[in-house]
């Protein structure tokens, strides 16, 4: 059976991957171990992690933080701190009527209407009002290839959108809207 | 061991004019506290069924409920009823490819004119893709 060496966290860190910030205190590495060359458990200090390594060889991370409160997570690209996109920062509902926020802030929203009647004023809800503002809807109606029709969007705002299509019954409309 | 949590599950919520009609969603982890204090917390379930058909559900005595068939009739009668005549007429005329295969049978300009030069290339068509026994012209076909 082998043998697992508990080492002290900090020394681990600085011997296997450079240095780590020190001067936070009430650091709580405990669970940290070695073997061979893999490093497993819970690094954990107050205020986030702060990790830099030292001589980085090419295609390789040399400097990270995780910011606990505010949930995001960076690496230092040698110029510049850059903010990484995780689930966590990027919401998301993947459905047929559906939106992708990023971690820019921007969300994309999408989706299908039911049917609607042929020049009227109709709406569409979006699946989430937009925080701030709807940038662009593109609108297409959903119909066959001898009743070729178009939609026209009337208005945009935050929350919803006035669209009308000239097709010959009533036609879905599948839409695409972009905004922060 | 360091276990990665998976995404907790966001809280829907719509809200609804003063018509009580759905006037839009709100999700927590977008929205935060901008969410208004009216909103209704709703499941992902019933998020995912009024959001694919918001105008059929409606607020009623603090209950989201289905609209009736009359009450959407009732709807779109509004929405008729607020167009002018010519969007009325629009909507009613027959296809424009329907009302010149009228006109083409119909009519027999001279020969020399544009418009006789036109229906020969209309009849053209009309011969290399002839009808088959039994079919119905439609959309000007």
């Amino acid at each position: 059976m082998a043998t697992i060496q508990t080492l002290n966290p900090t020394d681990v860190i600085k011997e296997t991957f450079g240095k780590i910030n020190t001067s936070l205190t009430n650091l709580n590495n405990d669970k940290l171990e070695k073997s061979g060359d893999t490093m497993t458990g819970l690094l954990t200090t107050l205020g986030g992690i702060d990790l830099e390594v030292s001589s980085v060889p090419t295609g390789k991370v040399g400097r990270m933080h995780a910011n606990g409160a505010t949930n995001q997570i960076y690496y230092h690209d040698g110029t510049d701190w850059r903010n990484m996109w995780h689930h966590g920062n990027n919401p998301a509902s993947v459905s047929a009527n559906g939106y992708q926020k990023l971690a820019s802030g921007m969300i994309l929203q999408w989706g299908t209407t039911t049917e609607i009647a042929p020049n009227i004023l109709a709406e569409i809800v979006y699946p989430i009002v937009f925080p701030n503002t709807c940038f662009a809807l593109a609108a297409t109606v959903e119909s066959d290839w001898d009743d070729v029709a178009a939609a026209v969007v009337s208005y945009v705002s935050r929350d919803l959108s006035g669209v009308t299509h000239n097709a010959s019954a009533s036609k879905k409309i599948k839409w695409i809207a972009i905004g922060w | 061991m360091v276990v990665v949590q998976e995404r907790k599950q966001p809280q829907y919520y719509v809200a609804f004019d003063s018509a009580a009609n759905i006037a839009g969603f709100y999700v927590d982890e977008i929205h935060g506290d901008d969410i208004p204090e009216t909103a209704i917390p709703i499941t992902a379930e019933q998020w995912q069924t009024y959001a694919a058909a918001p105008h059929r559900y409606k607020l009623d005595s603090g209950v989201i409920r289905e609209k009736t068939a009359d009450e959407l009739a009732a709807e779109l009668a509004a929405a008729r009823a607020a167009l002018g005549y010519e969007a009325l007429r629009r909507s009613e005329y027959p296809p424009i490819g329907d009302q010149l295969d009228a006109l083409w049978k119909w009519l027999e300009p001279p020969e020399g004119t544009e418009a006789h030069e036109i229906r020969e290339r209309w009849l053209a068509v009309k011969a290399a893709y002839p009808k088959p026994e039994g079919s119905i012209e439609t959309d000007g076909a």
